[in-house]
């Protein structure tokens, strides 16, 4: 059986923080993603936001293991992720979630659900 | 390169609690939703909105009244003809086994039928099955012989805004509109939770609502629940939903007498699936058939489901990522080879690929298994 056939996908996590304009509280949440391209993506995200990004934690591997990676994480952070206009779902994990249980909670599955999976030296 | 995984059976302990489980086979709260209301709520819904300005058009400023849905009426079963260019073949083992052993007068239904004013007589045009069920049962004398039959009568000179349609025509329609189009069969959910609620709601005692009864017990013992298939649609499978019904049923031997030994089947299928992959959005229907078959045949043919099953298979199983992986990559295999889609081909699929990997556990004898081999 050979399933691991594809080129290498990428898993990314990044944090953003902005001010609420109605509290002024500063608001932090965590983006997650998959991608062929983190150059292209990156650039997304700076398109979005107008500054600068960072990834927070990149990990790499088949696509069909790196798929399923995400999935997991929507599946165990359903219950956490923003909604915004019109209830809209987006891959962001709220701010009641710290990013490092997102980022424990990826690691763990990595070491222990993905033969394959391996993490990246964030540049 | 893959590096080995060791057997870990832990839940990722930074997994965030989930904010709600939801289970139920009955609302909660009032159950009666006022009919307007419950229309009101969808009246201004894109396909409610468009097709009432498309009937409006179509009426051209008529308006229905109470004489168009003609009257109900009493008649004998002795008036009453079966227009045979309309209506299908009798369905003779459904009339016995569905109507006649499950009658109930309460539940049937009135026959529609067109008046013909010029022989005084009924033709029918829906309701032929149960019609026919009725005077079976009044000849086998479980019917008074003076009972008289409900009809939905219209007279075959009624005309109706919208329409030229007139006499045997309306029935010609009717006969599509009801059995075709115009009705459409719920989800199985729906059937499925009308046996369980059978018995937990009204104490029934009807088999196949006591084995209904046993399967939603299952369920609950493994932290699962039934939902229509709507729910699961796009992304919103919750962990525990089980929307593949009709696997469910089949697997564990429901309304057959295979049942009382067939439910062990679901019960393991599910026990594996809650103990190995409860955080999945959903159990997966290829999951439940793939391993279902496999507990099926091996009960058939001896062999015993142990742990080292478990174990091997859950190591087998990261090699696609999760059930619905598999489930989608056995999809792919075939249709690169054959095209379509055949859930015969999950079973063997794995079991060769874990053959191929070197597993040696035994595993039963699958009778279309070579013609899956090149997948």
């Amino acid at each position: 059986m050979n399933t691991n056939l594809s080129d290498p996908y990428h898993f990314y996590l990044w944090r953003h923080r902005y001010v609420d304009d109605d509290t002024d509280a500063v608001i932090s949440r965590t983006c997650f993603g998959i991608t062929t391209n983190l150059d292209s993506r990156q650039n997304g995200y700076e398109g979005h936001v107008g500054h600068a990004i960072k990834w927070a934690g990149v990990w790499s591997g088949p696509e069909r293991q790196i798929r399923e990676l995400e999935h997991r994480l929507k599946t165990a952070f359903r219950d956490y992720l923003f909604a915004g206009h019109n209830d809209y779902v987006y891959e962001w994990v709220d701010e009641t979630v710290p990013f490092e249980s997102i980022q424990n909670w990826v690691e763990w599955e990595v070491e222990n659900t993905f033969a394959d999976i391996v993490k990246l030296s964030v540049v | 390169m893959t590096r080995p995984i060791v057997s870990n059976l832990m839940a990722n302990p930074f997994a965030p609690a989930p904010k709600a489980v939801q289970t139920p086979m009955v609302s909660t709260g009032n159950i009666y939703d006022p009919l307007v209301s419950r229309a009101m709520a969808i009246a201004n819904e894109d396909d409610i909105q468009e097709a009432i300005a498309n009937l409006r058009a179509r009426l051209q400023g008529e308006q229905y009244t109470q004489e168009h849905f003609g009257r109900l009426e009493l008649q004998p079963a002795s008036l009453v003809d079966i227009n045979i260019d309309i209506q299908r073949l009798l369905e003779i083992p459904h009339i016995g086994k569905n109507i006649i052993e499950l009658f109930d007068p309460r539940i049937m239904q009135p026959l529609n039928v067109i008046y013909i004013k010029e022989t005084g007589r009924y033709s029918a045009w829906e309701g032929q099955q149960s019609g026919t069920a009725f005077a079976l049962m009044m000849h086998f004398g479980l019917i008074s012989p003076d009972t008289l039959i409900q009809c939905k009568v219209v007279d075959d000179d009624l005309r109706v805004p919208g329409s030229d349609l007139v006499g045997e025509a309306v029935g010609n329609l009717g006969f599509r509109c009801i059995n075709y189009k115009g009705r459409k069969e719920p989800d199985l959910f729906y059937i499925y939770r009308s046996m369980v609620n059978g018995v937990r709601l009204y104490n029934s005692t009807l088999t196949e609502d006591l084995q209904a009864n046993e399967i939603q017990n299952t369920l609950q013992a493994h932290n699962m629940f039934a939902a229509p298939g709507l729910e699961a649609r796009g992304q919103k499978a919750k962990p525990g939903m089980i929307t593949h019904i009709s696997s469910l049923l089949k697997l564990a031997g429901h309304g057959t007498d295979n049942f009382d030994v067939a439910k062990a089947d679901l019960d393991w299928v599910l026990a594996w699936h809650n103990k190995y992959y409860a955080s999945e959005k959903g159990v997966d229907g290829g999951y439940l058939i793939t391993f279902g078959r496999f507990a099926t045949l091996c009960r058939e043919q001896d062999i015993e489901i142990t742990k080292e099953h478990e174990l091997e298979f859950y190591q087998h199983m990261k090699r696609y990522g999760s059930p619905k992986a598999f489930h989608q990559d056995c999809k792919t295999r075939y249709k690169r080879m054959f095209g379509g889609w055949s859930d015969a081909c999950l079973l063997p699929i794995w079991h060769k690929d874990y053959m191929k990997r070197g597993g040696t556990l035994p595993l039963p004898t699958i009778k279309n298994y070579n013609e899956y081999k090149s997948l």
